[in-house]
């Protein structure tokens, strides 16, 4: 009996600490509060700004292979719609992809305004260590933007962290320029406050000037494009002998200035869909532009007796290959393309060659192979598509250079990437990019 | 105490002991209430024994009996069960009364029981007989079609697999749309909790119950009903009762069935031969010097049915055994069963073997305990299904029949010998994966009468749910990306425990002989907590090495624990006055931890009230006892309910871990809402309960509205805040519906073993309507984000260009140009015509759909002799589905899947009038678009259920020792009427969990057509 009772008793022993029993902390989860409090906090939360760049949406997918599938390099065989709008360059607003690519952009951004906030509060980093993370924070926040503005063109410009879910809400596009401005802005601070000069996993001095060069030659600025070039030239960067090596797991080349530490944990799409799901398969047109003794083609493309091509550029379907965000063999075509615009054929033809002996081919010779500007540019502007195929430069690069309506076929309104519909629906102050 | 309960144990024990020697012998007379006509094979047992007669044909009896006292228990088919005490007496003639089943059924309500006579609120019951021996793994999946208001979506016909159940429409947007599962007074785990993803088809906690352990259903509909489970009650409660043991001799029951399942139909696909001509003029309308692109047909050999090989004829079986009995003291039942069933697709099948402990135990005349617990063991055997490229059927659906299933050398044809996608047939052969589900779910019971009428109960429960899963993909499917690492092995583990306190008083008392009065009040701890882990592991030897700790290298690893805490205080008191009128109010008051803390407490109330008509002594002339309308009760209800299957930490500000190179990480993840709180959901209902000519005819009809507001919405926001959205309470759906069940009893018997006729027919109607979301923004989901929640739609409506045609001058297929008024062109269709309109977003528009109008499920029952039949039809009318699989098998050529034979009838030369589009392989035809044209009326009749069975005649039983033998053969699906071209119109190929992706087949594993030859056997 008396235990019968205790029974009875026992829901409300168990009541009596009743409102504690509410208070559930959750494990594997901080506030944001927390979150960046101290040296260690800021260090985690700066590889978590790297690690937004794997997403399977941005570096780790989608981002790079839109760069190549809304151009000539790939085109779609697989059951993605996303993928297949992309290729036939009609984007819808709605595209899943876009959506995510979008998103993942942002969401990259967000990171870095919070490290920019909350870092410089901290005391217990050293100067030192401070400029670095905020020097990185600065560098990638650039990248995020200057990847925005290539394929939308005007887009919001946020520079703080959510500050309430309606005021977010009121957000409008900034002008191209005015994100030119920002993305410049934040590179020069990044150059300012960086000392290391030699990581490649995380961003360097390297990385900023080298991304500097890339705006530059965005904006058409060519004498600061082939400077700064010049300075990353300066720093000790050297191609790799083989080709190959810059996309083989665990090869370390002298070329990588940034690439993203991708491993079979933290991987990347581009092995798998390429070699195993097909969802894209290089072009034949791709295929023909490069010379038969090509190296670079016997790596990236292989054709089955039957002709079918299968893109072999990433070589793990696993994903752990490292990706290079920016290396020196960009550099170097940046340079060149700066020099051959401000007149100089003879020094960009040499800079250019050294690509192309790199992949075993033929230097070229200026009054034979190329004559004029336009030859010259029409060469460094052939050796970006065969040197940086799958990389997902194809696309930007005919929009930089205005040639995507004439290469493609495509009309003016089929080059921006829509707003997503999504966004439209809860930023009431954005306006859709011109459709057709 | 406890030599009390020896004693007693003790002496119960000698009263069984046939050592007396005293005769006593009872005689009477048995005749109907109704017209007062002897009622011959009334079955006459002394309780407790096998002592028993049957009345003659002047309803007269006689029975020798060992003693003087005793209970005589009188029963009949159709007629209420007696039990009259002899008391010394040797005459004793009995009145029976016509069975008014749903009338004076007692129903389980939450922490109590009530009959249907004194309820005032909208439940139903599903009784044991109606579910028992359904060759399906879980009692969700039996109770289909049982009864009103409750809508049972199989969502396929994998075995073991996840069930929709849907109470009353569908409430929710983002949070859970099941309603919630109470097993002998305790709320169980239902939710799937297995890591691995299979496609859309999910596993579900609610198959580890036995059906044949199960003595009723019933089903909370109303709030007045629901609203004792508080945040939890807004989708319905679903209350499964055990059986217990009864006084009496021990009784041994052993149910089996075996049986064979078979496809019930398979999509009518083209021959190689016609695959290859169909893709060369795909080739060919795209360009006009591609000829033979896909090779001569004349010299295509190979046709291979690729449903053909990987469809099967699969048993299934069920044994299962029970024994129960006790005395007053103590009951027990046991029971042991096993269920083995294989799916009719190769590498499926589930598995689950149960045991169950039941006792009760009488204390003292005070105090009464009772424990139920049951183990489980349950096997799924799963393949990769629905929308896939690594499914079974999927890919046998989308595969050419021009490659054959084998190499010359045996060895499994892949991608690289041609096939669009890896072998379905290698994958169902080599690659396994397998959940095995263990639980124990148990409770104590212990029950204390304080003062007549003063009962307290406390009840501790809980239940362990433990799920293991091993999935091996193996090297030689080619094609698979398994093959590119050396073979896939995945291990997860998930340990989920919940622990259930309860206490609570009764107390009931009639006063000055008219009010009834009863109150209850009590207070439940709930905590919730689970544990998974999972790795993964590639690269291995061979095919002989299958487990993860095999693999060379670990791909992929998991791990978290997670718990929620729920307390609640809750009360109902009644009232009846005179037995006429009803009044019962309950509340709930639920803090759970899943909501912020400024707003953790809920609160939920509801009021209901009824009037037994027939009991109105004004109307006394026209209703009631030897009237028409023998029982007439009107109800209504009002009552709020909420909703709180969300996530457990879903309104914490939140930055969780990542990793970069190795090295680990922080990034944000969540935004803050302290004010989140319940979804709820408000309901009204109208109902009357009727029964005609003396219980004959019994109809059970309501009228309700629900209304749910401060949804459980993942609100969108703009995605430069880093975030795509903050978990709100915005937003409102309503539903609204009319139910019935009727049961008549069409033909009675007027001797034993003559013809009995029962129909049993129930109805649902309901409408659904988003009324409001956040900013007219909609949720566009499922597969190519066709299903909508958008305001003034019911939820999961398609939203799609709407296909009017195919042009007879150039066989493009041509869509409704919704903003701008005439026909307009899918994006990339291509045209001569320079003033062509192009179809853009705002052509999409609302075709169809996925709820149906009306549902129900039509039950008749014969008995004749020893025979019985039972026929059952389910029905579902007006709802659409989106025949996903067409989105490749009629897309016109522009992928490279297999095409379905009605692309025959396909456009192929300007004049053809016809609705099949021409060929494109580039897809220019605007045929593969995602359009109206794949939607198709859903509706669909199905006998679903026939079953004849014969008991042999007891006396003839009893020679053979047997208390009862009945045998029978039964079929499933064994007729379905529809328009619908795919596989199975039953199908949900985003399984249970999906509340807006709603209505879409998508190479969905069809529901077999069963037959079965079954006993049950009495001792």
């Amino acid at each position: 009996m008396r235990r019968s009772l205790l029974l009875l008793a026992l829901p409300v022993l168990l009541l009596a600490g009743c409102d504690s029993l509410l208070d559930v902390e959750p494990p594997s989860q901080i506030t944001s509060t927390i979150a960046i409090e101290d040296a260690n906090g800021a260090r985690n939360a700066l590889r978590g700004a790297y690690s937004a760049l794997q997403t399977g949406s941005y570096y780790g997918g989608d981002f790079i292979f839109f760069g190549d599938l809304l151009a000539d390099n790939t085109t779609h065989t697989g059951t993605f719609t996303s993928f297949a709008q992309a290729d036939n360059n009609t984007l819808l607003a709605d595209n899943g992809s876009v959506e995510g690519i979008y998103q993942d952009l942002y969401f990259a951004i967000s990171v870095t305004n919070h490290l920019l906030e909350r870092v410089p509060g901290l005391t217990d980093l050293g100067e030192t260590e401070k400029n670095q993370i905020l020097g990185e924070a600065h560098f990638l926040r650039a990248l995020h933007y200057h990847n925005l503005v290539k394929l939308w063109g005007p887009v919001p410009l946020i520079t703080s962290t959510i500050e309430s879910v309606e005021t977010a809400s009121q957000v409008t596009q900034s002008p191209v320029d005015e994100v030119y401005a920002q993305i410049l802005s934040d590179l020069q601070e990044a150059e300012r406050l960086m000392t290391n000069a030699t990581q490649t996993k995380q961003a360097s001095l390297g990385a900023v000037k080298a991304l500097l060069a890339r705006v530059y030659l965005y904006r058409g600025e060519w004498a600061q494009a082939q400077a700064k070039a010049d300075e990353v030239l300066a720093m000790g960067y050297d191609l790799a002998d083989d080709y190959a090596a810059l996309f083989t797991p665990g090869a370390e080349t002298p070329e990588a200035i940034f690439l993203l530490d991708f491993t079979i944990q933290d991987f990347n799409n581009f092995g798998y869909y390429f070699q195993t799901r097909r969802e894209v398969r290089p072009t034949p047109d791709l295929f023909d532009a490069y010379e038969e003794i090509d190296a670079r083609r016997a790596w990236s493309i292989e054709a089955s007796s039957s002709g079918r091509l299968t893109g072999t550029k990433f070589p793990t379907t696993t994903g752990e290959e490292d990706f290079h965000v920016i290396r020196l063999g960009e550099v170097i075509l940046i340079r060149a393309e700066a020099l051959a615009r401000q007149g100089q054929l003879a020094e960009a033809v040499d800079a250019y060659n050294r690509i192309r002996i790199r992949a075993g081919l033929t230097p070229h010779v200026l009054g034979e192979d190329v004559t004029t500007q336009q030859d010259v540019l029409a060469a460094i502007w052939n050796e970006r598509r065969l040197e940086l195929a799958f990389e997902g430069d194809r696309w930007p690069d005919l929009l930089r250079t205005g040639r995507a309506t004439e290469v493609l076929g495509i009309r003016e309104c089929q080059t921006l990437f829509p707003i997503p519909e999504s966004e439209l629906n809860v930023a009431p102050n954005m306006t859709q990019n011109p459709p057709c | 105490m406890k030599r009390h309960a020896l004693l007693a144990l003790l002496v119960s024990l000698l009263c069984w002991a046939p050592a007396r020697a005293q005769q006593h012998t009872v005689s009477g007379t048995v005749t109907s209430a109704a017209d007062g006509t002897p009622l011959p094979g009334v079955n006459v047992v002394l309780l407790g024994t096998s002592t028993g007669t049957a009345t003659d044909a002047r309803g007269d009896y006689t029975l020798a009996l060992p003693s003087s006292d005793g209970v005589l228990v009188f029963s009949f088919l159709g007629y209420e069960e007696q039990s009259v005490e002899i008391e010394g007496r040797s005459e004793i003639d009995v009145v029976m009364d016509a069975a008014t089943q749903l009338l004076d059924d007692v129903v389980v309500i939450g922490y109590g029981e009530e009959t249907r006579r004194n309820l005032a609120s909208a439940t139903t019951s599903v009784s044991a007989a109606e579910i028992q021996n359904i060759p399906v793994a879980g009692v969700d999946a039996a109770l289909q079609g049982k009864t009103s208001g409750v809508q049972v979506l199989q969502n396929s016909g994998t075995p073991g697999g996840g069930i929709s159940v849907r109470i009353r429409g569908h409430a929710s947007v983002d949070a859970s749309n099941q309603p919630l599962y109470v097993i002998d007074g305790v709320p169980m785990v239902s939710e799937d909790v297995s890591q691995f993803g299979f496609g859309g088809q999910d596993i579900t906690s609610v198959t580890n119950i036995s059906p044949s352990d199960i003595a009723s259903v019933d089903i909370l509909k109303d709030a007045a009903a629901t609203s004792i489970y508080g945040s939890r009650g807004a989708n319905g409660v679903v209350m499964i009762t055990t059986k217990r043991g009864r006084a009496g001799r021990s009784q041994i029951t052993f149910d089996s069935y075996v049986g064979t399942q078979n496809v019930i139909k398979e999509l009518d696909l083209l021959s190689g031969r016609e695959y290859i001509e169909f893709m060369n003029e795909a080739a060919l309308n795209d360009d006009s010097d591609d000829v033979d692109a896909f090779g001569n047909p004349d010299t295509m050999a190979v046709n291979t049915d690729w449903q053909n090989e990987v469809f099967r004829s699969a048993p299934i079986r069920s044994y299962n055994l029970a024994l129960s009995g006790g005395d007053e003291r103590t009951r027990y039942y046991l029971s042991g069963s096993h269920f083995d069933q294989q799916g009719v697709v190769i590498g499926s099948g589930y598995d689950r073997v149960n045991a169950r402990a039941n006792l009760d135990f009488n204390a003292t005349d005070r105090l009464y305990l009772r424990t139920s617990l049951a183990l489980s063991k349950e096997a799924n055997q799963r393949i990769e299904n629905d929308n896939t490229i690594r499914g079974v059927l999927t890919n046998a659906i989308a595969n050419q029949p021009s490659v054959p299933v084998y190499n010359p050398d045996g060895t499994f044809t892949g991608t690289a010998d041609g096939l669009a996608y890896p072998n379905g047939v290698a994958i169902g052969t080599l690659n396994h994966a397998e959940a095995l589900t263990y639980r124990a779910v148990g409770n104590v019971t212990a029950e204390y009468r304080v003062l007549p009428g003063l009962r307290l109960n406390a009840r501790a429960g809980t239940d362990v749910l433990n799920v293991r899963e091993d999935e091996y993909r193996s090297p030689l499917v080619g094609g698979d990306y398994a093959e590119s690492v050396g073979g896939i092995s995945q291990s997860a583990y998930n340990l989920a425990v919940r622990y259930t306190a309860e206490g609570f008083a009764t107390y009931g008392t009639k006063l000055a002989g008219v009010h009834d009065v009863s109150v209850t009040g009590g207070t439940s701890v709930e905590m919730n907590n689970s544990e998974r882990n999972y790795i993964r592991a590639v690269n291995f030897g061979n095919d002989y090495f299958q487990y993860v700790g095999d693999g060379a290298e670990i791909e992929d690893w998991d791990g978290g624990f997670s718990e929620n805490n729920l307390i609640s205080f809750f009360s109902r008191g009644s009232y009846i006055y005179d037995s006429r009128y009803i009044l019962t109010a309950n509340i709930r008051a639920d803090g759970s931890s899943r909501f912020g803390r400024e707003n953790r407490f809920g609160v939920f109330p509801a009021v209901a009230l009824a009037w037994q008509v027939a009991e109105e002594p004004f109307l006394s002339r026209y209703i009631g006892k030897g009237h028409v309308a023998s029982d007439v009760k009107l109800r209504a209800s009002y009552g709020l309910t909420g909703n709180q299957e969300i996530g457990n930490y879903t309104w914490r500000d939140a930055w969780t871990s990542t990793a970069y190179g190795g090295s680990p990480a922080l990034w944000p993840s969540q935004l803050e809402n302290p004010g989140l709180t319940w979804e709820s959901t408000r309901q009204w209902d109208v109902g009357f309960d009727l029964a005609l000519f003396g219980g004959r005819v019994s109809l059970v009809a309501d009228y309700w509205d629900k209304h749910t507001s401060d949804l459980l919405y993942f609100r969108p926001l703009t995605v430069t805040t880093g975030f795509s959205g903050i978990t709100s309470n915005i937003g409102e759906v309503d539903n609204k519906g009319v139910e019935f069940l009727l049961k008549t009893t069409n033909f009675r018997p007027a001797r034993p073993g003559g013809f009995l006729w029962e129909t049993s027919l129930n109805f649902s109607h309901y409408t659904n309507n988003v009324a409001e979301l956040y900013e007219d923004e909609f949720i566009a989901t499922g597969f190519r984000s066709v299903n909508r929640a958008t305001e003034g739609y019911p939820l999961g409506s398609f939203f799609m260009l709407k296909f009017l045609g195919v042009d007879p001058a150039t066989g493009n297929a041509f869509y409704d140009n919704f903003d701008g008024g005439g026909t307009c062109l899918a994006a990339g269709t291509a045209t001569e015509a320079e003033d062509a309109v192009f179809c853009d977003q705002d052509d999409v528009q609302f075709v169809g759909s996925p709820h149906p109008d009306f549902t129900g499920g039509l039950t008749n029952t014969f008995a004749f002799g020893g025979f019985d039949l039972n026929v059952f039809v389910l029905f579902s009318y007006g709802n659409e589905i989106f025949n996903a699989t067409r989105a490749f098998a009629d897309d016109g050529g522009s992928s490279l899947d297999n095409k379905l034979a009605s692309v025959l009838d396909r456009w192929q030369q300007p004049g053809d009038v016809t609705d099949i589009p021409r060929a494109s392989l580039d897809g220019d035809s605007g045929a593969g678009a995602i359009t109206s044209r794949y939607i198709e009326d859903g509706s669909f009749l199905r006998l679903k259920t026939v079953t004849l069975g014969y008991a042999l005649p007891e006396a003839i039983a009893a020679r053979a020792r047997a208390r009862s033998l009945r045998v029978y053969v039964s079929t499933q699906n064994l007729v379905t009427i529809t328009n619908y071209s795919g596989l199975d119109p039953e199908s949900n190929s985003n399984g249970s969990g999906s509340n807006v992706a709603l209505g879409t087949e998508f190479y969905t594993f069809p529901q077999p057509r069963t037959f079965t030859v079954g006993l049950t056997l009495g001792l």
